[in-house]
């Protein structure tokens, strides 16, 4: 795999922000992924030497911040590194898949914004996006997204 | 003023291996009241007359940055995970860096990687890591996870913790370009002054973000050395000084400072002909003391390993994590997890999972 290949798209000319790359993940119902593995509540990519996970309310549980009370399943990425998330009401409400929610991760990377956009939205502390224009365009161009 | 009982000297054979050994708020405070340190109360930094009350051959408490009003730039983290997950970063471009100067020694003409992503590819053979789940050949997997392996052991996360005392120390230890004793003081314990901007190919931006570990620990342990090849003319040695909060008597503005040798700021340094200098390879240790995570316990490694991952959802480079225990966890972020599970279920014939890209998106 070569890096242009995934390297999102910086110069895509006219009057805009820049790129944002989304990827969307959705797992199995707890019930078809211990049919399928004949497992416990342990992720079934749980490599022998990982920590045990908690039990968790959903197939995504194991992959949230904190497993019983995380919730943030969508996140925004930097380098690679989360700057902004949010929690499954975005996936119920703005999305509209109720019955995804406790089931579907939604990864957006923003390195592909121009440079200038992106400092708009970076804060100081690195825990969130300054909730400004260039978030609103994000968010809706992700609302939006077929 | 406080000094000594015994005045070891600053230079002695054995003051290296006593500061690695540093692990409880004890231990550090042994340590400061065996050295010539002067009180935080009989030494005030200012920066129009650094070296008024300065006395020569002592250490003193100088401000992170060199601004007495640095607290507000320290004080930046919501909770205890985010903080760690700045100084591995910090060790990530350490890490790259080396590779950097080392890949222009050998071509002074080498153009500069235009991102993290980029260096990571050039200078480890690496893709963007939850690609690594994903890649279909299965040699060249291997060959990528062999590959991960050695370079997780660059970058290493230790949690401990002293049932006795219920204290947590996070060391990060990297193996990176490290800094020359001279030039600490500008570089890990400056704030907001970075030439990252001018490197693309570097991640942070406002040159700040790993000082949000001082203010979740009591004290914090620096320790850092530079290869030999890259000293650019400064003297060789380790650099090393301790970070605490100041709580100014009277007063309500507390501020962050660091063991100093000299009023321009710089630290105390270990001769590179110490008979112990080989102790330290070169790179950067931070090791915070009195980390506070809000509980006790192991629920605070297990918290760790999931925010660590979460945080650094798809890090530009693996990392080790040893959270109160011998053995690590391979950290390779969230997405590269999730990336695994649903290459498992993909080939188990499950289609009930979805793992879908979608093109780049144009925002307006």
């Amino acid at each position: 795999m070569t890096l242009a290949a995934q390297a999102p798209i910086f110069d895509v000319g006219g009057d805009n922000l820049g790129t944002i790359g989304i990827r969307v993940v959705v797992l199995p119902r707890k019930a078809d992924a211990h049919d399928m593995f004949a497992d416990t509540d342990e992720p079934s990519d749980l490599s022998p030497d990982e920590l045990l996970s908690e039990v968790g309310p959903s197939p995504i549980a194991s992959y949230l911040e904190r497993p019983k009370t995380g919730r943030l399943c969508c996140v925004f990425l930097v380098n690679g590194q989360r700057q902004e998330a949010l929690d499954n009401a975005f996936i119920v409400q703005h999305l509209g898949f109720k019955y995804l929610r406790k089931r579907m991760m939604i990864i957006v990377d923003v390195d592909g914004l121009r440079p200038e956009y992106l400092g708009e939205l970076m804060q100081g502390s690195r825990q969130h996006f300054y909730q400004g224009r260039v978030w609103e365009a994000i968010s809706s161009r992700l609302i939006a997204t077929p | 003023m406080t000094t000594t009982k015994s005045s070891p000297s600053l230079d002695s054979p054995d003051l290296l291996l006593t500061l690695l050994s540093l692990k409880t708020t004890g231990d550090v405070e042994t340590l400061l009241s065996r050295l010539p340190v002067v009180d935080d109360t009989a030494y005030l930094w200012t920066d129009t007359d650094p070296a008024k009350g300065w006395h020569a051959g002592m250490l003193h408490w100088v401000p992170v940055g060199r601004d007495r009003g640095n607290a507000g730039r320290i004080q930046l983290a919501g909770d205890p995970y985010n903080p760690s997950a700045e100084r591995l970063v910090n060790g990530m471009e350490a890490i790259i860096e080396l590779m950097r100067r080392t890949e222009l020694l050998e071509n002074p003409e080498a153009p500069m990687p235009q991102s993290p992503r980029e260096a990571v590819e050039r200078y480890f053979r690496l893709p963007r890591l939850d690609m690594i789940p994903r890649t279909k050949d299965k040699e060249h997997r291997r060959a990528l996870e062999e590959t991960l392996r050695d370079v997780r052991r660059q970058l290493i996360l230790r949690l401990e913790f002293d049932k006795k005392l219920k204290e947590f120390a996070v060391e990060i230890r990297d193996r990176g370009i490290g800094q020359p004793p001279a030039r600490i003081h500008e570089t890990l314990l400056s704030l907001g002054r970075t030439d990252k901007a001018e490197k693309p190919y570097l991640i942070g931006v406002f040159g700040q973000g790993g000082s949000s570990t001082y203010a979740a620990s009591k004290y914090s342990l620096v320790v850092s050395r530079r290869p030999a090849q890259f000293l650019d003319g400064t003297p060789d040695g380790i650099g090393w000084t301790i970070v605490k909060k100041v709580i100014p008597k009277g007063r309500r503005d507390p501020y962050y400072a660091y063991l100093a040798s000299l009023p321009d700021g710089r630290v105390p340094s270990i001769a590179i002909d110490n008979s112990r200098v080989n102790e330290f390879a070169p790179g950067t240790l931070f090791r915070h003391i009195g980390y506070d995570f809000g509980r006790q316990g192991s629920a605070v490694a297990r918290t760790l390993f999931y925010a660590l991952n979460h945080v650094l959802f798809n890090p530009v480079l693996p990392y080790d994590l040893y959270a109160l225990k011998d053995k690590p966890d391979p950290m390779h972020g969230t997405a590269y997890r999730l990336a695994r599970q649903t290459a498992q279920l993909a080939s188990k014939g499950d289609k009930s999972h979805l793992d879908k890209p979608f093109q780049p998106q144009m925002v307006v």
